[in-house]
């Protein structure tokens, strides 16, 4: 080896040579990044592989890719987290459909801890726990998602976890038309050459940025980002707006399930930061503006409130159950992982909650003879 | 730290590498390796580093000693001293607890209330290794074999040199003098392309390999009850690929990572699961293990030498030491005796002149090895009895998943280990070839891309 690298070499040569020996490397760790990949979570060879590669677009609503997975998330037969099944209901079980987005999907705890699977572990034999939620799903698009898919899986229970968060993006969530008569583009989002790389997927997933680099990227980000728009493009205060179009979503979603007769269960979504704000919810607060930059923290907060509070007051003017995990674990910073994503502990409690109110809800006797 | 981490590949060894060959005198370097030394092991637990420091204290005086006196009880003492004090530490860390615990079966046994005593101890990464350094060399020292250092710095760069501190290879101070005297002098434009070579070999044999078998067989031995008789005896031919590979890989990368420092690092397995019988399986397999069990436990306790009778029960005692010596576990312990009967039966085949043919002794020695790894592997001893049911009763159960590619890989460690060249024959210093760089940043890469995938995961021989 060394006799090949005489020290005689012009340095174009040298460079030349060692930019060829790194792009050997390369290619290298690449093709070995997508075999292991093959081996271990049987993802195809030229397949995408990111959370889009998990998602299927149809006409009006996004649902998860049959048998695809990412990472450690595997998706069935049915494009859903958790074991393969039969469309079929199996006479005597009560079939539970969750709803809602990354929260519901489960994206930071241990793999087998996310909340539907623990509700799965602890409700009695005779239920029958589907994951349904998508990551970045929100109200608006579950509505479709119910209406166009799910209904055909029958659940007794759709347990809906909505994240009321979607509502403070820039522009306002609305339901998809489903009016075009096209067929579906089943195609993923195109994502660019350097972030299809398996290789340099692998090397984001394990480093990481120290927290200060972190943090003074995303103040920098959302700096310029409001500094693009005109003035009062920022939400000073929870929108009215947007508030009734979260209600007026979550109505909906009530006369659907109950056109379907499937029994609906509201859930509302907590936060790790407190009414109160505290000096260590700001990092938290920061993360989610990045993604949400009309807001302020204020806002965000305000948000989630009045959300929970419009859920609970719809819920009980049209009689459908609420479990209510905005009461209980908000503010509690070590139940979760970020502003909204449980990690393992805030998951069995979430899960602990809905199954209490769920075997208190005894399945309607139409409902269970389907 | 381990070999196969971001952290060594990228930070520490680049460092450690330039920082010693900008150095040019001997005592510089080994200043630096024993430095580096410390960091490598404290990177795990500093507060270890002082037990090391201890043991490599007390070596080099008990060597002073060696140096002063020649004859008499002083002598005696200096031999007796340091090793009690070495294995006193070694019992300590490692077989406390279990000794607390036989106290307290042997209590219940005899009818009275069993104590219950269990200390929290953390058993420190590679004390068995370090501790077996410094009794060699106290020994050694001893019967004269070598001449004992009066630098404290190249004694304690021998012990704590990164390369061999956690997981051996066992290398006598003997072994390395030599090089040890010559460090200031060596040739690095020779030894680096052997080094990268036998460093990456290694590298495959670990990240590849062992790592990718690991995978696809782990989480069913621990459900080892519920498999068929088909998928156990697969899992015990993965395990049995994943342990030599693991080990093998380790000690490969030792080798290259001494010649990347000027130190010749003797080979530890050459080609085992090639034997013919187990005396020949233990000549290739932890050589470097087997060797000192034999000169400081077999000879010592009278070897061949007074019948053959006696010759049995020495071979029987050194392989159930041997055994304990691998962990305060009833499994190793069995495991030690296991081997122990079969190495007493093959000397009495051989001694009656029953000859079983080349490939009727790879095919016997094979078996009674990988029986004795169920016992090695196994966590306790029901779940090895398990094992063996399962083994040996025809079962239905589950097969193990992704069965086509555990396969594909066996067969190819299957050919590495027990057909092809091994590492030593591959990268030997007259007429093994070293990978052109092309090559060897090819394999770089691969080896990166799972690292990084999956992190680090340790060597299976670091919990002894």
């Amino acid at each position: 080896m060394a006799q090949r690298l005489g020290p005689k070499r012009p340095l174009w040569k040298w460079t030349l040579y060692a930019v060829a020996l790194l792009g050997i490397s390369l290619v290298c760790a690449e093709s070995t990044a997508r075999l292991d990949d093959w081996m271990r979570f049987g993802t195809g060879w030229l397949e995408t592989y990111s959370m889009d590669s998990l998602v299927l677009k149809e006409v009006g609503f996004r649902r998860g890719r049959p048998d695809s997975s990412f990472r450690h998330w595997k998706l069935n037969e049915h494009g859903f987290r958790g074991p393969s099944f039969r469309l079929e209901k199996e006479s005597g079980k009560t079939r539970v459909m969750l709803l809602g987005a990354s929260e519901t999907f489960g994206t930071h705890e241990s793999p087998g801890k996310s909340y539907p699977e623990v509700l799965g572990a602890i409700v009695p034999e005779s239920y029958e726990v589907i994951n349904a939620a998508l990551v970045g799903m929100p109200l608006a698009e579950a509505v479709n998602y119910w209406d166009l898919h799910l209904t055909q899986y029958q659940p007794d229970f759709l347990v809906l976890c909505p994240s009321p968060l979607f509502y403070l993006a820039d522009n306002a969530p609305i339901i998809p038309s489903v009016a075009q008569s096209t067929s579906a583009p089943a195609t993923s989002s195109p994502i660019g050459l350097i972030d299809s790389l398996r290789f340099t997927e692998r090397l984001r997933n394990r480093f990481t940025l120290p927290a200060a680099v972190v943090e003074a990227r995303d103040r920098a980000k959302l700096a310029r980002t409001i500094a693009s728009k005109e003035p009062g493009w920022v939400f000073e205060g929870p929108p009215e707006d947007r508030l009734e179009l979260y209600q007026e979503h979550l109505n909906m979603m009530i006369d659907r399930t109950r056109k379907s007769s499937c029994q609906l269960v509201l859930v509302t979504q907590p936060i790790r930061v407190a009414m109160a704000i505290r000096p260590e919810d700001e990092g938290d607060l920061l993360a989610a503006r990045v993604i949400r930059p009309r807001a302020t923290d204020r806002t965000l907060v305000d948000f989630s409130s009045l959300a929970r509070d419009r859920l609970i007051a719809l819920a009980d003017s049209r009689s459908v159950p609420v479990v209510d995990l905005w009461g209980v674990m908000t503010g509690d910073r070590a139940l979760f992982h970020d502003i909204v994503h449980f990690n393992d502990r805030g998951a069995q409690i979430a899960a602990q909650r809905i199954a209490q109110q769920l075997i208190a809800l005894e399945p309607a006797p139409h409902l269970s003879r389907r | 730290m381990i070999f196969n981490s971001i952290e060594f590949l990228f930070f520490f060894l680049p460092i450690t590498y330039l920082v010693f060959w900008m150095l040019k005198t001997a005592n510089a370097r080994y200043v630096w390796l024993t430095i580096t030394g410390y960091i490598f092991y404290g990177w795990w637990d500093a507060r270890f580093c002082l037990l090391i420091g201890f043991s490599t204290l007390v070596s080099f005086l008990a060597g002073l000693g060696f140096l002063r006196w020649q004859e008499g009880w002083q002598r005696r003492l200096c031999l007796i001293v340091p090793i009690v004090m070495d294995l006193l530490l070694l019992g300590f860390f490692k077989y406390a607890n279990f000794l607390l615990d036989l106290a307290s079966s042997l209590q219940g046994l005899f009818g009275s209330k069993g104590h219950g005593l269990h200390l929290d101890i953390i058993l420190p990464v590679g004390i068995s290794f370090y501790t077996f350094h410094t009794i060699s060399y106290i020994v050694d020292c001893y019967r004269r074999v070598v001449r004992p250092t009066r630098n404290l710095f190249e004694f304690a760069a021998y012990v704590s040199l990164f390369s061999q501190l956690v997981a051996g290879p066992i290398v006598r101070f003997s072994q390395l003098e030599k090089d040890l005297e010559n460090i200031a002098v060596a040739d690095r434009a020779t030894l680096i392309p052997r080094g990268i070579s036998f460093f990456l070999t290694g590298l495959i044999e670990k990240v590849v390999i062992a790592d990718s078998i690991a995978f696809l067989i782990d989480p069913h031995i621990e459900k080892i009850g519920s498999m068929s008789t088909l998928a156990s005896w697969e899992l015990l031919i993965g395990y049995s690929m994943q342990l030599y590979f693991d080990f093998s890989g380790y000690s490969t990368m030792a080798i290259g990572l001494g010649l990347l420092f000027g130190m010749h690092i003797p080979q530890n397995f050459n080609s085992p699961y090639k034997a013919a019988s187990l005396g020949d399986f233990w000549r290739r397999w932890h050589i470097s293990l087997s060797n000192c069990m034999r000169d400081y436990l077999y000879i010592p306790l009278g070897g061949n030498r007074l019948g053959i009778r006696r010759n049995y029960v020495n071979l029987f005692l050194t392989m159930l030491i041997g055994g304990i010596w691998h962990g305060a576990n009833w499994t190793f312990v069995l495991w030690g005796a296991w081997h122990g009967l079969w190495l007493c039966l093959f000397k009495k085949m051989e001694l009656s002149k029953v000859a079983l043919g080349h490939w009727g002794g790879r095919i016997v020695t094979l078996l009674v090895v990988m029986f004795g790894w169920v016992l090695f592997r196994a966590p306790d001893m029901e779940h090895a009895m398990v094992w063996y049911r399962q083994l040996l009763i025809p079962t239905v159960g589950a097969s193990v998943p992704k069965e086509g590619i555990l396969l594909v890989l066996l067969v190819i460690a299957w050919y590495l280990a027990a057909v092809a060249r091994n590492p030593v024959e591959l990268h030997d210093e007259q007429k093994g070839w070293v990978y052109p760089p092309w090559a060897a940043c090819a394999i770089f890469g691969a080896v990166l891309a799972l690292i990084v995938g999956w992190g680090n995961s340790p060597f299976l021989y670091f919990q002894f």
